[in-house]
């Protein structure tokens, strides 16, 4: 009997104390899990690996940056679709398209091509979602086609 | 005759409680408050190491990424330090023997991952340990050291013992007092 009361106030202890540091961390995340863990659903890529599905014509890329930064370059054949632009009916029109979708921006720290892909998923669209980790600067760094289409 | 009756006294004064389960208490108990806090920091992190086991409900898994963590530290304190021992014990066994079956579910599905058991890239020590049959034989050693600090009636070398042997010592004097 004193055993189990043990294992119970243990359990209680360890849950406040896990709750509490949880509660003070940078990166505690209780109240966000959901969006945190459908976010695990969209794969995140490096460039070769977004070459390979570039060049086996399956995936459909799109740049999910300003137009202003699309025009002034973008990988050869993407669409664009700025995630700042609430693009509900643009998305919709990805809905049908049953083939891998490969979103990129402007490197790790920008959030619009993870925004991007979780719109997808939000739509029920939960698998074949990409996004390059270091978008479209690591693409043209690499010497990947690139397209231009400003004046 | 004699050689087994060693044998025979050594296993009972290893039931009893000597200072091999002393011994295996205290690694034991080091190794849980090591792996509880190298996963600490990181809560996020552990909770997709829980996901990609994929047995917990969705929606669970971040409380559980919150909560194992934690127990895993409380319970090797308690250990190394010595303090509720038959209950830190009986906890440690029955959590790795949870360990052991998640495993082993994982690997009849005939999954492969990194077992995420410890986190040790943060202290710049490379080690990945893919789920495998080893790391279930390692779970279960590990849950059978517990076993043998839960059956024993002794701990040496913990605040349990010294309190009670103080109290012992003590105990002429505060029966006059």
């Amino acid at each position: 009997m004193r055993l189990l009361k043990d294992i119970i106030a243990i359990v209680v202890a360890a849950a406040a104390a896990g709750l509490a540091i949880n509660l003070f961390h940078p990166r505690g995340f209780v109240p966000v899990s959901r969006q945190d863990l459908a976010l695990k659903r969209v794969v995140s890529i490096s460039e070769a690996e977004a070459k390979i599905k570039y060049d086996s014509g399956m995936a459909l890329f799109i740049d999910a940056r300003e137009k202003v930064a699309f025009e002034a370059g973008h990988i050869a054949g993407a669409g664009n679709i700025p995630a700042d632009d609430q693009p509900a009916g643009a998305l919709d029109a990805l809905m049908d398209r049953p083939r891998e979708i490969v979103f990129y921006c402007d490197g790790p720290e920008c959030g619009a091509a993870a925004k991007l892909a979780r719109a997808m998923i939000g739509r029920g669209y939960g698998r074949n979602l990409y996004v390059i980790v270091d978008g479209f600067p690591g693409w043209e760094e690499r010497g990947y086609p690139v397209e231009r289409s400003g004046k | 005759m004699n050689s087994e009756s060693m044998v025979r006294k050594g296993l009972n004064s290893t039931l009893y409680g000597n200072r091999l389960t002393a011994a295996v208490r205290l690694l034991l108990g080091a190794m849980l408050l090591l792996s509880g806090a190298l996963k600490l920091p990181d809560p996020g992190q552990f909770a997709q190491v829980i996901a990609r086991y994929d047995i917990i409900p969705p929606d669970l898994v971040p409380y559980a990424a919150v909560l194992v963590p934690a127990l895993e530290a409380l319970l090797g304190l308690l250990l190394a330090v010595g303090y509720r021992i038959r209950a830190a014990a009986c906890l440690s066994l029955l959590m790795m023997l949870a360990f052991a079956a998640f495993i082993t579910v994982n690997l009849v599905r005939g999954r492969s991952f990194d077992c995420g058991c410890f986190e040790v890239s943060r202290l710049g020590i490379e080690l990945v340990e893919t789920v495998s049959v080893w790391v279930v034989v390692r779970d279960l050693v590990f849950a059978a050291g517990f076993a043998l600090v839960v059956r024993a009636q002794r701990h040496l070398f913990s605040l349990e013992y010294l309190v009670e042997r103080s109290r012992l010592k003590n105990l002429e004097k505060s029966k006059y007092e």
